[in-house]
């Protein structure tokens, strides 16, 4: 027992020696350690609340094809036991969860492929590659702007307390946070349709490589409306999460030492009170960014974005197993990343947090 | 509470806003008495009719009263008014039976007319009365008033429901994990981004189709929405805790640690109040949160559908097609119902915090 | 002081109040009497329909000039290129285009005619076998954008024969057509339609026993043997499924149909263009279609679907009820509203006889002929059509549709909504209403069921709703329950655990389809599925005259056999047809030859630019 204490510190040794000598390098190779881990989890729950639902992909597709309208010129739709049996087996659906989960792994990290997806056996890579591109595009733009007008303007009414200007911009907050989504973004699009001022769909009606300088101009144009929708959905609660926690700050005694010691006002707002609402901002830009991502289907929809959010919805009302997981894995990763992101900065703005240090 | 009900007063937004949601608790509560129908209610000849209530007529003079009207154009459902045909509303009339609280049975309902609707049998006789509709009717012909008092059943619950739940997860784990550091802090957050990579959505499709059997769409929903909470805390908590870690280094902390106070205890009683403000925002920004998450799953298809309703379903059912949204703007009313709810629950909100907050001081002007 | 600004903040919510009750109220300001409105109603909708114009198709196109492109929309990215992997309708559409079929059906005649094949009937009635002898065109060849035919592979019979045995004939591969290749023989077992070549262009079917319509099973459309054929002797089943994925590069897939898919970018669009050397032309020799380009946009909302529409995007756009006031009224409107007539389908109600885990009360009911002639005449077809389809809508009187051989407009249903007549009915198999109006069954059971629909399906959730409300009136609770689709469908095809339930619509064609539906064995014989013995006695007749039919060739034999089929079914009413909705379309003015009708939908295929266009 004592020897396996001291081996272990031994072993630990040069470990706490490292984290002693570069905090920040460690702090990132222990998230990346972490993230390996929560990845595996999360493919490991993914497959086994697959196979809880009831059927599979075979069974759902047969199921809707019998329901379907037949083709008028065709012959019948008949589908047999045996052979729906039989496709079972060739996708590896009658295999338990997990030795199925195993060998996606296998194929993945051994063979470096991604697999095709079973319903339309396209590989998934070309699937997911430009419409993740779109949708990374899309959300960080409407984080970035989220980010910089709502700290603006969240900073500058929380000066206004009080003031008709803070309940008008609280109401208009609150009118814009109780809206609902889906008719913002319709009345949207009924004014692009009236005013004639912007196009009806999100994306230009041309690939990239048609003409490529054109397509950035029209992408410009075509991503306004889409990104007012994004925008005005999201200020309202990131306007009033930040003015709520400077005003917070702006109520604690040290900040009231700060004005008595006679700081100016415009120092007490910026340097001080500012630096420490960064604190619950950056913590939840990173679950902003993650509700971005799921939330941007019906944007998707209404606006016909070409989105990663389409392609993964059909794929999970599917069970297109292959396709659901390497997107999950795929925006996990992203979100993480932006996570990791934040800590870091969150550790930049507050001393008072340093990586595992008591 | 002495506090409270003093700053009530001097508020007078606060005080319309305690005003509106008392009111529309006693609607929920009262649903039945309250609305003149049931939700299911047919008024077989008067699909997407106009609020029809007024308060002046030649013929009545100034009483409240319904005008007759009827049906001109099928395609577009445009009504027209009957001279002479006005019909008193009048209070405490019977109507539809039914159980107050699933126990009493009665069949008065607060207003309605006493005349019959098609050839001569009242409520009472089998028959139907003709139909007052305060808020327009939807494209059965049943009453939206009605409708939008039987779904702030659903609506007014849910949010609390899903709200309480993550919240309290959310200050206890986040509240743990800031509080004590290390390991505990550690696994709590690796868990929490675990949950926060679940995407919510995907989560509601597998839910909904492992759920529901035998549930009606009200009740899954309900229930999708505890489960939901329960894997919802993460955001927050991973607010709490880095608020929790930049709190508990100040002296009254420590000072509470010295005296031997619990953690808990101190998390509840001397950090919670620190992030009052934070806390009650995220409250009042959750509950439309939650009432609307519900629009979004209508129009995927998987939202509440009959027999159960909330605002949810009726703002979406008939809305996302442009063109009853400009032919039948009432159907827009379930919206208006969420936007006061919103409004009122945050100016009560801003209220709690005055009151909570231990550093508030009256500010003058 | 503060007061005041509270006051400020509170009063938008009031004026937003007061501007909505406003805007509600103050619809229909005229004032007129009863008799007055009920003409206006009937003007109104005569004056609605007015404004569209009928122009059914199937004839009278003019020959037109090339050019142009169309653009249409289609909710969901193509899923494959390979025809063997289209499930859906949008994938079926865009990759059906490299491919033609042997025969078509013209609905208008009722009649098969040559496509890209003709074909010689030859019956052997004294060995009971048949053969259909097809001959090929001589001008198919597999091209790819921008070839010559020369520079393409011909079409031969090789093609046909390969897809015919190793494909659709290939059980691993799961395709619809391959239970068509058996034929039930007279001692019930199932025997193969064997295919021979007799040259490059002919081949032959050769039936073991005699059938009624052996075009209908014979018909396919086919794809290249020479890509096929390598694909699936490298990777087997494997690689015959995986060729022509969605990341192909487009301009390599061989086509033999109207069109060449030149460009794919994945959620945005996809563009077809015309293969010049098409065989099907025009009186002056131009090969159809017209148009240079084709363009699928894709675009998920319906609603979005529509502002397309509207701001000259799309070509063309089938109106939804609500839609078509806005549609037929915009002022300097440059497109046309067509009216295409009753749609062929129509949703229909269903009753569960089936034992199995059903409760023993309500299926006695419901194994009742009257009991379901009663829902029938308590199903008030004309409300549902004016309120949920806006009076846009036809009720149910008949079993064929209109597009089949055999459809007869004199058979039609008995049973249409005539509540007392229902009552009537009720009370002869002893159900009738207590003193507190509730309807009870001899045993005193009070009548009740639950009416299950698909949770996506609003339409559906409305025409339960009117359904359940007449039921209501005459003492009947029925409770309706959307569902999951997929659950319904599990619950309809595996438990049988339901009550009633509300499904889409089915359309045939021919009396001889629907075979997992009419024969009491069948797997999806909705209200008793895979009856070992049929339970009825008129199931039994349907099962004689549904296998007679299938195999009679003499047409006034069968003409009697499938008379007497459809009166059957609308006696005993296993299903209750809903209503057949009107079909609208807008198609923009700048083309010519646009003919739209339910029963040929708009063919795109003779569409050309007006003059003053190009």
């Amino acid at each position: 027992m004592r020897h396996l204490v001291e081996l272990i510190q031994r072993v630990g040794r040069p470990l706490y020696y490292f984290k002693a000598k570069h905090p920040l390098a460690h702090f990132i190779a222990a998230r990346g350690v972490s993230m390996v881990v929560i990845l595996f989890v999360l493919g490991f729950a993914v497959f086994g609340l697959m196979s809880l639902t009831p059927g599979d992909m075979v069974d759902n597709y047969v199921r809707s094809q019998m329901l379907m309208q037949s083709e008028f010129r065709q012959s019948d739709n008949v589908y047999s036991e045996e052979a729906i049996e039989e496709v079972k087996t060739r996708l590896g659906l009658n295999l338990p969860f997990y030795e199925q989960y195993f060998q996606w792994l296998h194929q993945v990290f051994v063979e470096r492929d991604l697999g095709r997806s079973l319903i339309s056996r396209a590989p998934i890579l070309f699937l997911i590659r430009d419409r993740m591109v779109n949708s990374l595009i899309l959300n960080l733009i409407s984080l970035f702007f989220l980010t910089i007008i709502s700290f603006g303007l969240g900073i500058y009414f929380s000066s206004k307390v009080g003031t008709p200007l803070d309940i008008g911009a609280t109401f208009t907050a609150l009118f814009l946070h109780a809206f609902p989504g889906i008719l913002l973004l319709i009345l949207l699009q009924l004014f692009a349709a009236v005013s004639g001022l912007f196009p009806i769909t999100g994306y230009p009606d041309f690939p990239f490589r048609e003409a490529p300088t054109r397509f950035v101009f029209s992408y410009a144009h075509h991503i306004i409306l889409p990104l007012i929708g994004a925008f005005l959905s999201g200020i309202g609660g990131t306007m009033r999460m930040i003015r709520a926690t400077m005003l917070d700050q702006l109520g604690r005694p040290y900040i009231t030492s700060l004005r008595s010691r006679g700081v100016p006002e415009r120092r007490v707002y910026l340097a001080h009170a500012f630096r420490n609402t960064l604190n619950p901002f950056i913590t939840s830009s990173a679950n902003l960014f993650a509700s971005l991502f799921s939330g941007s289907l019906i944007l998707e929809i209404i606006f016909s974005y070409p989105g990663i959010g389409r392609l993964m919805y059909e794929a999970v009302r599917q069970e297109d197993i292959n396709l659901v997981l390497a997107n999950i894995m795929f925006i996990s990763f992203l979100i993480l990343v932006g996570m990791v992101v934040a800590d870091i900065l969150l550790a930049m703005v507050d001393p008072r947090i340093r990586y595992g240090r008591q | 509470m002495r506090r409270f009900v003093h700053r009530l007063y001097k508020r007078k937004v606060a005080l319309i806003s305690v005003v509106a949601l008392v009111i529309l608790y006693g609607g929920m509560l009262f649903a039945e008495l309250i609305s003149p129908y049931e939700h299911t209610t047919v008024f077989e000849d008067h699909a997407y009719h106009p609020p029809n209530v007024s308060m002046y007529s030649d013929e009545l003079g100034f009483r409240p009263q319904v005008q007759k009207t009827a049906l001109v154009d099928e395609s577009n459902y445009r009504y027209a008014r009957i001279a002479d045909s006005h019909i008193p509303v009048k209070l405490f009339v019977k109507g539809p039976e039914y159980k107050l609280w699933g126990l009493i049975p009665m069949d008065l309902h607060l207003f309605g007319t006493t005349e019959p609707y098609e050839g001569t049998l009242t409520w009472e006789d089998g028959g139907q009365n003709y139909p007052v509709y305060l808020f327009g009717a939807d494209n059965l012909g049943r009453d939206m008033f009605t409708r939008i008092l039987y779904g702030s059943r659903i609506s007014l619950t849910i949010g609390f429901i899903g709200i309480a739940i993550s919240l309290t997860l959310a200050i206890i784990l986040g509240g743990f994990a800031g509080y004590y550091g290390g390991v505990t802090d550690w696994t709590i957050m690796r868990i929490a981004e675990f949950f926060i990579l679940i995407p919510g959505l995907y989560m509601i499709l597998f839910l909904r189709s492992v759920l529901s059997r035998d549930m009606d769409s009200g009740q899954a929903f309900i229930i999708i929405t505890i489960i939901l909470s329960l894997v919802g805390w993460p955001g927050s908590a991973r607010l709490v805790r880095g608020l929790v870690h930049s709190i508990k280094r100040e002296d009254f902390i420590t000072a509470a640690q010295l005296q031997g106070v619990p953690p808990l205890v101190i998390i509840f009683k001397q950090i919670v109040p620190q992030m009052s403000s934070i806390l009650i925002v995220s409250i009042t920004l959750g509950i439309p949160g939650f009432i609307l998450g519900e629009t979004v799953l209508s129009y995927l298809g998987l939202g509440i559908v009959d027999p159960a309703v909330s605002w949810g379903s009726l703002l979406n059912r008939e809305v996302t097609s442009l063109s009853n949204l400009t032919s039948f703007p009432w159907f827009l009313y379930p919206g208006l119902f969420l936007l006061v709810t919103t409004l009122a629950f945050n100016f009560l909100g801003d209220l709690l915090r005055d009151v909570l907050d231990p550093y508030y001081r009256e500010k003058s002007g | 002081m503060r007061d005041s600004k509270a006051m400020r903040g509170g009063s938008p919510i009031i004026v937003f109040a007061v501007v909505a009750l406003v805007l509600a109220g103050c619809g229909g300001s005229e004032e007129i009497s009863e008799e007055d409105a009920e003409q206006a109603r009937e003007d109104s909708r005569s004056a609605l329909l007015e404004q569209t114009t009928d122009k059914p198709g199937g004839q009278g196109f003019e020959p037109g000039e090339v050019g142009g492109t169309w653009v249409d929309s289609i909710n969901n990215d193509p899923k494959s290129f390979n025809t063997l992997n289209a499930r859906d309708a949008d994938t079926g559409d865009v990759a059906g285009v490299f491919y033609d079929a042997l025969a078509d059906y013209d609905p208008n005649e009722r009649e098969w005619e040559p496509n890209v094949a003709s074909w010689d009937i030859e019956v052997d009635e004294a060995e009971d076998s048949l053969r259909v002898v097809f001959t090929l065109r001589d001008d198919l060849y597999w091209t790819t954008p921008g070839q010559s035919p020369e520079e393409g592979v011909k079409v031969t019979s090789d093609d046909v024969i390969y897809w015919y045995e190793e494909i659709q004939g290939d059980r691993r591969l799961q395709q619809p057509g391959y239970s068509q290749q058996f034929v039930t023989m007279p001692d019930g077992s199932d025997e193969r339609i064997r295919v021979e070549k007799i040259d490059d262009r002919r081949f032959a079917m050769i039936y073991p026993r005699i059938v009624a319509n052996p075009v209908l099973s014979s018909n396919m459309t086919f794809g290249p043997r020479h890509k096929y054929k390598p694909a699936k002797d490298e990777d087997g089943v494997e690689g015959v499924l995986n060729l022509y994925s969605v990341d192909t590069d487009v301009t390599t897939i061989p086509s033999m149909g109207p069109y060449h898919v030149t460009e794919y970018s994945p959620g945005v669009r996809v563009v077809l263009e015309r293969n010049p050397h098409y065989w099907d032309t025009d009186e002056e020799g131009t090969s159809y279609p017209y148009f240079e380009r084709f363009v699928y946009r894709v675009v998920p909302d319906r609603n979005t679907e529509f502002l397309l529409f509207q701001d000259g995007t799309k070509d063309s756009y089938t109106a939804r009820p609500e839609d078509l006031e806005e549609l037929v009224t915009a002022e300097d409107k440059d497109y046309t509203v067509y009216n295409g007539g009753e749609a062929l389908g129509a949703g229909f109600f269903t009753f569960n006889q089936n034992p199995e885990n059903m409760d023993p009360v309500v299926q006695s009911w419901f194994s009742q002929t009257e009991f379901r002639q009663a829902m029938s005449s308590l199903l008030n077809r004309e409300r549902i059509a004016r309120q949920v389809y806006r009076g846009l809508a036809e009720p149910a009187r008949h079993f064929f549709a209109r597009a089949n051989p055999f459809f007869d407009e004199d058979i039609r249903l008995e049973y249409t909504f005539d509540p007392d007549r229902a009552t009537e009915l009720l009370a002869d198999i002893g159900i009738e209403q207590d003193e507190e109006g509730v309807m009870r069954d001899p045993d005193g059971n009070a009548v009740e069921f639950t009416i299950n629909m698909g949770a996506e399906n609003n339409v559906g959730i409305d025409t339960a709703n009117i359904f359940a409300d007449e039921l209501d009136k005459v003492g009947i609770n029925a409770k309706i329950r959307p569902i999951d689709f997929q659950q319904l469908v599990e619950k309809v095809r595996q438990t049988y655990e339901w009550e009633a339930v509300l499904l889409g619509a089915w359309t045939w064609y021919w009396p001889s389809q629907g075979s997992n539906v009419w024969p009491s064995g069948g797997d999806f014989h909705i209200w008793h599925p895979l009856q070992e013995e049929p339970a009825t006695e008129w199931e039994a007749r349907i099962d004689e005259l549904y296998n007679e039919g299938r195999f009679t060739a003499d047409e006034a034999r069968r003409r009697e056999i499938y008379d007497e089929y459809q009166r059957l079914v609308l006696e005993q009413v296993p299903m209750l047809w809903t209503v057949h909705p009107l079909s609208f379309a807008g198609v923009r003015d700048k083309w010519n030859n646009v003919f739209y009708d339910t029963l040929n939908g708009l063919d795109t295929r003779y569409l050309y630019l007006k003059d003053e266009f190009r």
